[in-house]
């Protein structure tokens, strides 16, 4: 293990004068992860390296530095030499911290993607206690209670908050929106009614749906996600196209050549057919995402377009 | 019941789960001693090695990481006055005080003990009432994790031994400290100006490494020679007889105030420590030997923290909530090997259960036999001369801090810290009530306004629900105890003129 580190550390030294020389990639690829390790996009990042290493034919390595929800590492992404042996997993986050903060050391023209990885819808569950089964009654509650309704999410700023942003005002509902650290924090009051629902990943939820200790009535994506077909989708019921996605994407910074990016979406795609990692991927309630380095960027641009007016509206970071 | 642990002991005393059970526990133990690195790191880097085995083996393994880190946290505590993490700060007070008074095997040995001591009794208390135990947790409202937050702050105050003013200095500064970053309702930042790594807060790890650490190294240089070695005379390397005897009624109190702190998903453990310390300091004779090297000061805090570690447990197991980051990530070990922990999981898989409850046990004990003979190994360590042992410090904690984000700026932050732990040492200003204010305050913040937010901004909510009143009266109750005694010296000084 030692050894193979050393071997790693000095080929990427000695690597980085010939790197151009030869076909891509002819050295270990670094994949920066923006969080700590333990959370869905370090463990996301880690099924994809595995994978990934095998369909480039490169060492994947991990490196994870956290701060800023991604900020920090993407800031590091941005500044980095555009030749595709420093690439990293970017989240929802990426696109968002620009819009909630003044002076963070990015643009969002700074990096580039090489395409998506994996989406998560989100899924609304309700206290046990509160009595709406539909999202079409949770409409009616919110109207026949005012000032009444409280939603937990992960956290401000996090793709289920903005989402709940978007959907309040559209279906007319006061809600007043409590932040927790993470949404495994949040299940306790869920649980005890204090706040009557959650706009939850299904990966944090999953435990509590299984034992009938929160009742799901709503998920967010277009198409109802796998093991919870029974369940509608505010898309079908309340809001045509409302979509919102928990999604990940492999990026470095802009200007990396177009052959790189190819080579790079290329094993991308392959990686998503892995068997393991399409199983990793079920396990936190995602989907691999498959896409082309061109769709993959204008999704970007997509959701920088989606999230800004929402974030403003909120008043929510720097403002 | 004796069914149960026998299925239990079935399913832990097999061949593979022990071995798993011992490599947790001594990963644990070594995670526990370095700088740096602590368990969350540790459990998050191996679980992808976890996913090829049965879930039993898995969940020992990652248990074990996770009370052996209770028992290794207190070596560096004791020996370099360096907590790695904040279950281990009180431990700093007493324990290392200990060491320079050359009571450094004691100390370290009364760790191992009373951490023991509290393992067994609290795994007990899970193996008898995981259920009922439960709904405790659930009890508990944003309304009062906010007082008891705000009880755990007066408490912070009892634990310096010198001026409480100066005590109340700290824990002021301590939680304006914990305000830089950002807002939880808005995202704004706050006190950041502009510098990505304080996007987030100052970190624990870096702060506590300089304010203690480092800070602790510049102290001893301007006064001793270079040659010196910290402990000059080692009396003892065991805890004796009498010293075991003394700290007995300090180990019962402190797994009882580890095991009901550790229920309480919401930050519970945290407060296990230094709850049991402050306990200590009250109900103890001579009170006044607390800070200047008392043993019961190792014993209570350590033997709560590990109750806590076991009793934490039981939210994870029984509800699925975490209380702390580690947790999260065995719940994430549990769903992935396709457990959804909950309610259930006794029921459905009771040899899962009830092997972890067992592994627990046997964990202890494994962990007790490799820490006491590591004893007389540590304090050798502190025979190394000073020019030797500094810069090895330094570099050490220097490549911890770093390795935790692989990130430099956190080894400005340790610098600035060191340097701030130095003018306050110089000053007579404990660093203890300055770190717990700093760890309470964000906490306590984000209880105050999501209680508030749910009751649209109505402080009643504080006296209504009986929890927060109970917490409310004891903070008020304990800080008119502290306060008594300072007024009354001042009366008597006034009365004399």
């Amino acid at each position: 293990m030692f050894l193979k580190m050393l071997l790693t550390t000095v080929c990427v030294a000695l690597g980085v004068t010939s790197a151009h020389a030869q076909a891509y990639p002819n050295q270990p690829v670094r994949l920066v992860l923006g969080y700590a390790p333990g959370g869905v996009v370090d463990f996301t990042g880690r099924a994809l390296a595995q994978a990934l290493t095998k369909t480039l034919g490169q060492q994947i390595v991990v490196e994870n530095r956290p701060g800023a929800a991604g900020a920090v590492a993407t800031t590091f992404i941005a500044k980095t030499r555009p030749d595709g042996y420093t690439i990293m997993v970017m989240d929802v986050g990426t696109v968002i911290n620009p819009l909630m903060r003044k002076d963070v050391g990015y643009k969002i023209g700074e990096v580039t993607s090489f395409g998506m990885v994996a989406s998560a819808p989100v899924v609304i569950v309700v206290s046990n206690n509160f009595p709406v089964r539909t999202p079409q009654e949770l409409v009616a509650w919110g109207k026949a209670n005012p000032d009444k309704l409280n939603f937990a999410t992960a956290g401000v700023g996090t793709a289920p908050h903005l989402g709940a942003e978007q959907f309040w005002p559209h279906v007319g509902v006061k809600a007043v929106h409590v932040p927790y650290p993470g949404i495994g924090a949040a299940f306790p009051d869920v649980l005890s009614g204090k706040v009557q629902l959650a706009f939850s990943s299904i990966a944090g939820a999953r435990p509590f749906i299984a034992d009938n200790r929160v009742r799901a009535i709503a998920t967010t994506s277009l198409k109802r996600p796998a093991g919870l077909t029974d369940i509608p989708t505010i898309h079908e019921t309340l809001m045509p196209n409302f979509n919102i996605d928990i999604w990940t994407t492999l990026a470095g910074p802009a200007g990396t050549p177009a052959p790189i990016a190819a080579r790079l979406n290329e094993a991308l795609v392959a990686a998503q057919k892995d068997p393991e990692f399409v199983a990793a991927m079920e396990k936190i309630g995602a989907e691999a995402w498959s896409t082309s380095v061109k769709e993959a960027n204008d999704i970007l641009l997509a959701e920088d377009k989606k999230w800004a007016p929402l974030v403003r509206a909120a008043g929510l970071g720097d403002q | 019941m004796i069914d149960n642990l026998a299925l239990g002991f079935g399913v832990a005393l097999t061949i593979a789960n022990l071995s798993y059970c011992f490599i947790g526990v001594l990963l644990g133990t070594l995670v526990g001693v370095l700088p740096g690195i602590g368990p969350v790191t540790t459990v998050a880097v191996l679980l992808p090695l976890t996913f090829s085995l049965p879930p039993e083996s898995a969940l020992i393994m990652l248990a074990g990481i996770y009370y052996g880190a209770q028992y290794g946290g207190s070596t560096t505590s004791i020996l370099v006055n360096m907590p790695g993490e904040a279950s281990s700060v009180v431990t700093t007070i007493d324990g290392h005080r200990m060491a320079r008074l050359g009571r450094a095997g004691p100390a370290l040995g009364i760790a191992a003990v009373g951490s023991f001591f509290g393992g067994c009794v609290a795994t007990l208390l899970v193996a008898l009432f995981a259920p009922w135990l439960a709904e405790v947790a659930l009890k508990f409202d944003p309304a009062s994790y906010f007082s008891l937050m705000c009880f755990g702050l007066v408490g912070a105050i009892v634990l310096a031994h010198g001026s409480v003013l100066k005590s109340i200095a700290m824990v002021g500064l301590g939680l304006a400290f914990g305000l830089v970053g950002p807002d939880i309702n808005t995202g704004a930042l706050r006190f950041a100006f502009g510098v990505d790594g304080l996007a987030d807060g100052i970190g624990f790890v870096p702060m506590a490494m300089g304010i203690f650490g480092i800070a602790e190294v510049a102290y001893n240089l301007e006064r001793r020679r270079a040659d010196s070695t910290l402990a000059t005379r080692v009396t003892h390397v065991w805890p004796s007889l009498a010293d075991m005897r003394h700290c007995l009624g300090s180990m019962i109190r402190g797994t009882g105030v580890g095991s009901a702190l550790g229920l309480l998903p919401g930050g519970g453990a945290l407060l296990a420590a230094f709850a049991a310390y402050a306990l200590e300091k009250k109900v103890a004779r001579k009170p006044r030997r607390f800070g200047e090297g008392d043993i019961r000061g190792v014993a209570a805090p350590e033997t709560a923290n590990n109750a806590g570690a076991q009793t934490s447990f039981i939210p994870m197991l029984t509800l699925g909530l975490p209380s702390n980051p580690t947790m999260a990530m065995m719940i994430g070990a549990m769903m992935i090997q396709g457990i959804a922990p909950g309610p259930r999981v006794m029921t459905d898989r009771p040899g899962l259960f009830w092997g972890i409850v067992a592994s627990m046990w046997i964990g202890n004990v494994m962990l007790v036999i490799l820490n006491l003979p590591l004893v007389g190994l540590w304090v050798k360590l502190l025979k190394i001369p000073y020019r030797l042992m500094f810069p090895g410090i330094v570099v050490f904690c220097a490549i911890g801090v770093y390795a935790v984000g692989n990130n430099v700026f956190d080894v400005f932050v340790m610098a600035f810290f060191a340097l701030f732990g130095y003018v306050a040492l110089k000053l007579g200003c404990e660093p203890a009530p300055f770190v717990l204010a700093f760890v309470l305050g964000p906490l306590m913040e984000q209880y105050l306004r999501r209680a508030l937010l749910i009751s649209r901004g109505d402080f009643g909510v504080f006296v209504a629900e009986p929890i927060s009143l109970g917490f409310l009266i004891a903070s008020a109750l304990l800080l008119v105890a502290i306060a008594a005694p300072a007024v009354r010296k001042k009366r008597d000084v006034a009365m004399q003129e």
